[in-house]
């Protein structure tokens, strides 16, 4: 059985990851391939309810997403983690548990993470009810080798996603399409016509 | 006591006549000189301004402004060629990848019949009540139509889309009369859909002038002995088609004759690409015809035609090579450099303007758009082409756009006293016809 991707999303609370990986989630399927996406919170909640926010247990986390990507990709599924997982040896530790490693780092600033709060997370710590995110109270350990980086105020969810796949396409951990412009209205031949009637007006 | 049967009108009429790249001042000299008569007639009744284009300066952004009402940041083209989100690979963006409605779909769910011929951008055409005909980016006139069956009907009138560029450069006889051709097979059929064909808005697009100025205006400026007069006997037959128009129309159907961007004589291009080079900034990758597919981390910031440049954002671009934090020096150093650009032969300076993203667009396509657009003085034409090996070059193109030198001239209705901008097409049109404009908008209502 042919060996399935780990898609690492890694980057502070808010900063996009369970977003797009919910993206990269629908167009994996949209191309028939088996998809699993293990959300850190959702993981923790039917898990481990009782493991807690320490250091510790925030490490014991991320090994445990680690290695159930592991065992889920070795039967070909594509598993997408989105995980704060904020210390640089907490990826390499998945990396070095799944062949197929893509690493994603999701990028936003903490201004823009304050006013997204999904979950609130941020707002409490504003009132002094949280005193442990990562990138703010917390030291949060930038990628040094990611795969893919993804400036979420840079790009939208649709294209941050079409860059994912297309990182998987490059490394051939899923099969390549076509090409986006098999997509569009033109034919090559045609696209090629219009490019030169376009390069002859001095417009391209 | 008004007797609501007799007292009924038609409801208003409006045709639109676009003309692309016309200056306002090249009419003005036409107005004066008596050689556009039926031109002259629709300006005496009506109101001419001069008019404002779009940033960057180039038919399919603006005519996309006009029939959106939006800005790029809403409608998301930002120019004939862009780059596939997340990556270098460029394509030619067109109406499947416009994001807001045009001006003929709302006209259209509004019950309203449109007639609608050559606008730029509107291949592949999308439905609407009445008929529409895809403009230049169409491949061929067969696919480019709604409906479709419109294509044979216009096949046996003689319609082609558009002229071929390159026979400029071959012979400008051949050029010359491939212009007059398409012209009048367009003229034909546009004037033969208007009578057979019920409509309540109607919007013919003439090409063929921003074609001719492109390839001939400097011949026309300089006083050429043979290709001046030929320049504007070509407009002499776009003045015969407005006077057929004209005839057309009743008392109460309104007329709206408009340019995109207005033109100037060409006097340089300049290679934003190699200019990048020089600064250090941007490393052309090798090969006989460098795409930006091939640009890697060693390139900082790279440009696409006209004077649209992009920081290779790391994140934004899958071989990013500048970090957020630098960006801001980055662009500052950027337009500090396009600022001090001079033209050796006379040291005149080259860019006038250099704008920000968030100075020229707003909305959820602005992501998608250059982080700075250098705006040229007239005669300045800013290319984006890879592989240039000098600054300054000149080549088969005569002519370019300008900003400020766009014109409307609109009859039955009085026009604000004010400069039109492009981006007020869709809502004042709108506006003529008794219509609201919807709230996305973001042009002005100009009538009065």
């Amino acid at each position: 059985m042919a060996q399935g991707a780990v898609i690492w999303f890694t980057g502070v609370p808010a900063a996009g990851k369970s977003t797009i990986a919910g993206k990269v989630q629908e167009l994996l399927e949209a191309r028939g391939l088996p998809v699993e996406n293990l959300d850190a919170d959702e993981v923790r909640q039917n898990l481990s309810p009782n493991l807690g926010y320490t250091p510790e247990a925030r490490d014991e986390n991320t090994k445990r997403l680690a290695w159930m990507a592991k065992m889920l990709s070795k039967y070909g599924v594509n598993v997408l983690v989105a995980a704060v997982s904020p210390l640089r040896y907490h990826r390499d530790r998945a990396r070095e548990y799944c062949p197929h490693f893509v690493e994603v780092a999701v990028k936003a600033s903490l201004e823009t993470c304050k006013q997204r709060d999904p979950k609130g997370l941020y707002a409490r710590a504003e009132r002094g009810e949280v005193n442990d995110i990562a990138g703010w109270h917390m030291p949060y350990e930038e990628s040094l080798n990611p795969e893919v980086v993804i400036d979420t105020e840079q790009v939208s969810v649709a294209e941050a996603a079409d860059m994912v796949i297309a990182k998987l396409e490059e490394l051939n951990y899923i099969p390549a399409t076509a090409g986006a412009e098999a997509a569009g209205p033109y034919s090559s031949d045609e696209e090629q016509q219009v490019a030169e009637r376009l390069e002859g007006l001095g417009y391209m | 006591m008004r007797i609501p049967f007799l007292s009924r009108r038609r409801s208003p009429r409006l045709l639109v006549l676009g003309l692309d790249g016309v200056p306002f001042s090249f009419l003005q000299q036409r107005l004066a000189d008596g050689s556009m008569p039926n031109l002259a007639a629709v300006a005496r009744q009506g109101s001419f301004r001069r008019a404002e284009s779009v940033q960057p300066t180039v038919s399919c952004v603006a005519w996309s402004c006009y029939m959106t009402g939006q800005n790029p940041g809403k409608h998301g083209i930002f120019g004939f060629q862009d780059l596939r989100p997340g990556s270098y690979q460029s394509f030619i963006p067109n109406a499947a990848d416009l994001q807001s409605p045009m001006l003929w779909e709302i006209l259209s769910r509004r019950g309203k019949r449109v007639i609608v011929m050559n606008v730029p951008v509107t291949y592949p055409p999308r439905e609407v009540n009445g008929l529409l005909v895809g403009g230049f980016l169409a491949p061929r006139l067969e696919g480019a139509t709604w409906p479709a069956q419109l294509a044979s009907r216009l096949q046996k009138l003689d319609y082609k889309i558009d002229v071929d560029p390159w026979l400029a450069r071959e012979s400008l006889d051949k050029f010359y009369e491939d212009l007059r051709r398409t012209f009048q097979a367009r003229r034909r059929s546009f004037l033969a859909l208007l009578r057979e064909e019920k409509w309540d808005f109607a919007q013919c697009h003439i090409m063929g002038t921003d074609r001719i100025n492109h390839f001939m205006w400097e011949l026309y400026e300089t006083g050429h002995p043979t290709w001046a007069s030929r320049f504007v006997d070509y407009y002499h037959l776009i003045d015969e088609m407005i006077g057929e128009i004209s005839a057309l129309l009743s008392d109460q159907d309104m007329l709206l004759i408009l340019s995109d961007h207005g033109f100037c004589t060409l006097k340089q291009e300049v290679n934003t690409n190699y200019w990048l080079q020089e600064q250090g900034l941007l490393v052309q990758p090798a090969g006989p015809r460098p795409r930006f597919e091939d640009l890697d981390e060693q390139t900082k910031v790279f440009s696409m035609t006209p004077g649209r440049f992009y920081l290779n954002l790391k994140g934004k671009f899958p071989r990013g090579a500048v970090d957020n934090q630098e960006a801001d020096e980055l662009l500052r150093q950027l337009e500090a450099g396009l600022r001090a650009l001079r033209d050796p032969s006379d040291n005149s300076p080259v860019i006038s303007q250099v704008l920000h993203r968030d100075e020229l667009y707003h909305g959820p396509a602005a992501h998608a758009a250059p982080d700075l657009v250098a705006v040229p003085f007239d005669g300045y034409d800013l290319k984006g082409t890879l592989g240039q090996t000098q600054l300054f070059s000149r080549g088969a193109l005569v002519g370019m756009h300008t900003y400020a030198d766009a014109f409307w001239l609109a009859q039955g209705v009085k026009l604000a006293d004010t400069t039109p901008n492009i981006m007020d097409g869709a809502t004042t049109v709108l506006a003529m016809l008794d219509e609201e404009p919807p709230p996305d908008m973001d042009g002005k209502v100009l009538a009065t």
